[in-house]
């Protein structure tokens, strides 16, 4: 496999696999905690989608389904498939209860992606594409143009009925 | 090569950071900066011990950029109520 | 489909620390909507963190069915008795301060 092409296909699996892990568990709904808010509110007077906004936010303050993917594939790099994965998941656990935050999101992207590295790898995907392409993913929402990847979001968010309440 | 895509993605938004002018939106640039050091370390220390510092690393600048957010919000509500 | 004797173990750490969540009178899966909430049950946290354990038992160098099978009665313990201890639901306000002047 392309090494190009693969962290190509790995960021994009990375992406959807983050985004709906995410939305699914209500991160665009509110701020989880306080420091989400504000960012959600920036991001609003910058043109951008409230929702989308609080989904960046949660983003930044607690590790959610993105944070669970780039770990879970940090471990399986370094530590072995399956076994990687299920240690960070359970480290990811322990670090979203930090942050005051249940821990859903974060376990379940850390398992969905380690399941995912692990059926890759019968068709030659490097688990280092998977590390490169989230960080890629990542970029995408929090570090090109904010106003334009909240859209994005909250119109994801809209279609799976988790748009926020709040204005 | 995956280590210097990573490092160029680091200095990208370390100036995107210097050149933002609001506080939040520089959290989140330094945000993606935490995702790209902590694949850094997980990819140049290839052992398992290295996949857990970089696990640390990351879950406790998310930590970090917690408290930062949070007093952000703080300040802004004790200008106000001033 | 090929299973490795690795996924069997799995399993067994899983439905160990399970069984026993149930037994010590877990829920099975906590309140609804699950996404807001803070119960610890038997299927989240429990049975995440026996596989994890089991990981991390492994990576040290203990394997086989015996370990699997402390590993999930340990951390079903674990999950009753020591985790709202350890890392306790914070209150509604999160972070929120006491006092205000």
């Amino acid at each position: 496999m392309n090494e190009i092409l693969g962290i190509a296909i790995a960021a994009v699996i990375c992406w959807v696999n983050f985004v709906l892990i995410d939305t699914w568990m209500g991160l665009p709904e509110g701020p989880g905690v306080k420091g989400a808010d504000v960012i959600g509110r920036s991001v609003q007077k910058r043109g951008g989608d409230l929702a989308g906004g609080f989904f960046q936010g949660n983003i930044v303050c607690s590790p959610d389904a993105s944070a669970g993917t780039l770990l879970a594939a940090i471990g399986c790099y370094a530590i072995g498939i399956p076994e990687g994965g299920l240690i960070a998941a359970v480290l990811v656990y322990f670090g979203n209860r930090l942050c005051a935050d249940p821990g859903y999101a974060g376990t379940t992207g850390a398992l969905s992606i380690t399941v995912i590295i692990f059926l890759t790898s019968f068709i030659g995907f490097k688990t280092e594409y998977f590390i490169v392409g989230m960080v890629i993913a990542i970029l995408t929402i929090q570090g090109i143009y904010h106003p334009g990847a909240s859209r994005l979001l909250g119109k994801i968010a809209h279609k799976m009925g988790r748009h926020t309440k709040l204005t | 090569m995956l280590i210097e895509i990573l490092g160029i993605i680091v200095v990208l938004m370390a100036l995107r950071t210097l050149v933002a002018q609001n506080r939040s939106e520089r959290l989140l640039y330094l945000n993606v900066i935490g995702f790209s050091m902590s694949a850094i370390i997980g990819l140049y220390i290839q052992t398992p011990f290295g996949a857990i510092i970089a696990i640390t690393f990351f879950v406790t600048s998310t930590l970090s950029s917690n408290a930062i957010a949070y007093s952000l919000g703080r300040v802004k509500e004790e200008i106000m109520v001033k | 489909m090929i299973i490795h004797a690795n996924v069997f173990i799995y399993l067994i750490a899983l439905a160990a620390a399970l069984i026993l969540g149930l037994v010590l009178r877990l829920p099975l899966l906590p309140n609804k909507p699950i996404r807001h909430s803070w119960t610890i049950s038997a299927v989240f946290p429990t049975a995440v963190l026996a596989v994890g354990f089991y990981a991390m038992v492994y990576e040290l160098g203990y394997q086989g069915y015996i370990v699997a099978l402390i590993t999930g009665i340990i951390t079903a313990l674990f999950s009753k008795f020591i985790l709202e201890k350890l890392v306790p639901v914070p209150q509604k306000d999160g972070e929120e301060e006491s006092s205000h002047e």
